[in-house]
């Protein structure tokens, strides 16, 4: 493809580094940075947003936009990249109805292969005991465990007193245990 | 739920949390208990190879021709998927055209000599500015006061009758030049509907701006001077407020 030149990157570099690189031309660092994010993202826009088809068109979304400049990362790429795939969970949620809805669409994610079948289960039932809680809780969790952002981010983020992030934090966690079938 | 800090990433304790893990067993057992239900989340729900970064390439280049052919430029796509995003392009400027309102078109505030009778002389007579807020997934109307997503941008068009310099403005705290950001005087125009250069981006509001702007488009018989506090003489506005998420 034309659309960039290439260079030489390493993975050790920060992700602020990679995207100045990736501005000023180079393809590499962009493959770096998506290889970075891409299973968080994934991750976490499917349990917001309930469906694995639709984590993984934000995911394409969030990055293909930041090609094309639809969005303009600030000087921490990982809270941008979070905020900007936040923003599109909370879209896709608003559109689809409420979070009732995309509470249905975990009954019938992840088939899984034989071989994963234990695996599948355990995953299935985390996902499902996610998808009951409340769209704040939900986000403020993957937020954390997921996206990887600190307390502060989070904050910063949902636009909230930043002391308060890990009290929420810990009462989501609450939900989600009671969420979880025993053992 | 005192203990609210239990279950937290190591990076983020303080050093009397760490000490009183260290010494105290009971808490220990349940910071950890935490921190693997915490990390049940961390992996993603399954492993795949879709989507890679071709398919983002893929996208984006989608997008960039998706605007290039919004703009009136050439572009190669597949006819199945250009086709509507054509008509109702199409659709909208036929409908302009002739006389209608554009779907999108909010109230705003207007100067009151707008879309009076032609000036024999020449010189602006109407002005009225529409929003779209444009992301990747397409683009939908916004009305005067009207919400921007995070993933969205507003798009401007101008609806002019007359003739004059036109300037895009934020208006929210002072007066902020958008387009032309250097030069009023390179944007005259004559009757008709007319947008910014495709490259145009409206910036998001910082942290410690107000997140709710207004927006003007700002009509003049001659070049404005912008950053003047009164209203240049011989001007019209319209103005649009949208409040960014």
């Amino acid at each position: 493809m034309a659309l960039f030149m290439t260079r030489k990157a390493t993975p050790n570099e920060s992700d602020e580094d990679l995207l100045l690189a990736f501005k000023k031309g180079a393809r590499e660092p962009f493959l770096w940075l998506f290889e970075r994010h891409r299973e968080r993202v994934i991750a976490y826009a499917w349990r917001m947003c309930g469906r694995r088809d639709v984590g993984e068109d934000i995911c394409v979304e969030a990055f293909a936009g930041l090609i094309v400049g639809v969005w303009k990362p600030g000087p921490l790429f990982r809270l941008s990249l979070a905020e900007v795939v936040h923003g599109m969970c909370v879209a896709h949620i608003r559109r689809m109805g409420g979070t009732r809805q995309e509470a249905k669409a975990f009954g019938v994610v992840v088939p899984g292969s034989p071989e994963e079948a234990a695996q599948d289960l355990e995953r299935a039932a985390v996902e499902r005991a996610v998808s009951s809680m409340a769209e704040g809780y939900r986000a403020v969790l993957l937020l954390y465990y997921t996206m990887e952002l600190t307390t502060g981010q989070i904050a910063t983020l949902l636009d909230t007193d930043p002391t308060q992030v890990p009290l929420q934090i810990s009462y989501a966690r609450y939900l989600l245990r009671h969420a979880l079938p025993e053992g | 739920m005192s203990e609210s800090w239990l279950g937290l990433r190591p990076d983020e304790l303080t050093v009397d949390q760490r000490r009183r893990l260290e010494e105290e067993p009971d808490l220990r057992e349940r910071h950890v208990g935490e921190l693997d239900l915490g990390r049940r989340l961390s992996l993603p729900p399954a492993s795949s190879e879709r989507p890679n970064v071709q398919d983002v390439f893929s996208r984006a280049k989608y997008a960039t021709q998706t605007f290039s052919r919004l703009q009136g430029t050439a572009g190669g796509r597949p006819l199945a998927v250009s086709l509507p995003i054509l008509a109702l392009v199409a659709g909208l400027w036929v409908y302009t055209l002739i006389g209608g309102e554009m779907p999108w078109e909010g109230g705003g505030t207007q100067t009151p000599q707008t879309q009076r009778t032609a000036d024999p002389l020449g010189g602006p007579v109407g002005v009225r500015m529409s929003t779209v807020a444009v992301a990747l997934m397409g683009m939908r109307p916004l009305q005067d006061g009207g919400v921007i997503e995070t993933p969205e941008s507003p798009q401007f068009s101008v609806q002019v009758t007359g003739n004059g310099y036109l300037v895009i403005l934020d208006v929210t705290d002072g007066v902020r030049p958008l387009y032309p950001s250097l030069d009023p005087s390179s944007w005259k125009v004559e009757d008709g509907v007319h947008k910014p250069a495709e490259d145009l981006r409206i910036p998001r509001p910082k942290l410690d701006e107000s997140k709710t702007r207004s927006y003007r488009a700002l009509l003049c018989k001659r070049p404005p001077w912008v950053m003047e506090k009164e209203m240049p003489e011989g001007c019209l506005f319209h103005d649009v407020t949208l409040t960014w998420r």
